[in-house]
């Protein structure tokens, strides 16, 4: 049996759900960008596995637009960390539940 | 034999990241992650583009997951180890996102099973040199907006993190 473009789509379909379960519970504001990392990774996995469908035009589309995600997940991961230190910093806890106001 | 380490790799993805998002312990689903993410570079290669596998592990596995170690150093204090509160109070919101994301999950997968174009992946050799040649045609404008953007968020990275001493 061949590897088809169904399989990536059904690991990328359970990595999206166990991403999505991380980042619902929110525990615990690294454990939510956690989720959110899995999240982006089934979506760069389908979008590899959709690069191949198009033999013909021979175009690195959906690879290329896999590496901008991979790129722009890491900017938005580094940023959130930086607000997670500075959070932490603020409130001494980084569980979303206890941080309750945002004034001052 | 390829079909059987691709299936390897995607147990080993699909179990660690269940391993990383059920611990009690937020620095034990970091390490899980690593073997996560070494996992889905493993697929990517079987979706034959080596490029992006590379790529991704030197920036999730070399940069996202050591950033995270530091951010888990800085915002826990002394212990490394969270502490897991059993608050009763949260439990109906976890079965409820549990049903939640089971079901997106079986969506997910039947509108996968229904739809998915059935064409097989075989390796076909490297990638390199196509992906080399549009980044620097058809993509010039999106990969060097992307690297401006990449130092800017860095700056700011920096910025926001200083000592508040410094600010004033």
């Amino acid at each position: 049996m061949n590897i088809t473009i169904g399989h990536f789509l059904m690991i990328s379909a359970a990595l999206f759900a166990i991403g999505f379960y991380a980042a619902l519970r929110r525990r615990n504001i690294i454990l939510v960008l956690i989720g959110i990392e899995l999240m982006v990774n089934a979506a760069v996995i389908n979008l590899v596995a959709f690069a191949n469908v198009n033999k013909n035009g021979n175009t690195q589309d959906g690879k290329l637009m896999a590496l901008f995600a991979i790129v722009l997940s890491a900017a938005a991961i580094a940023l959130a960390l930086a607000i997670v230190v500075k959070v932490y910093q603020h409130f001494k806890t980084i569980n979303p539940d206890e941080i309750e106001e945002f004034k001052n | 034999m390829i079909n059987l380490m691709f299936y390897f790799f995607a147990l080993i993805a699909i179990c660690s990241a269940l391993y990383a998002v059920s611990t009690p312990l937020i620095i034990r689903s970091v390490f899980a992650m690593f073997a996560c993410f070494f996992a889905i570079a493993g697929l990517l290669v079987f979706a034959q583009s080596d490029f992006i596998a590379v790529s991704h592990l030197m920036i999730y596995v070399g940069g996202i997951l050591v950033v995270m170690v530091f951010g888990i150093m800085l915002s826990q204090g002394s212990s490394l180890s969270a502490v897991v509160r059993s608050n009763k109070t949260i439990s109906l919101h976890q079965y409820l996102v549990l049903i939640v994301c089971v079901s997106v999950f079986l969506v997910l997968s039947y509108f996968f099973y229904q739809y998915a174009p059935n064409t097989s992946i075989h390796y076909e050799g490297s990638d390199l040199q196509l992906i080399g040649i549009a980044l620097l045609t058809k993509y010039l404008f999106p990969f060097e907006l992307l690297s401006i953007l990449l130092l800017s968020v860095f700056i700011f990275t920096a910025i926001i993190t200083r000592k508040k001493k410094e600010l004033n």
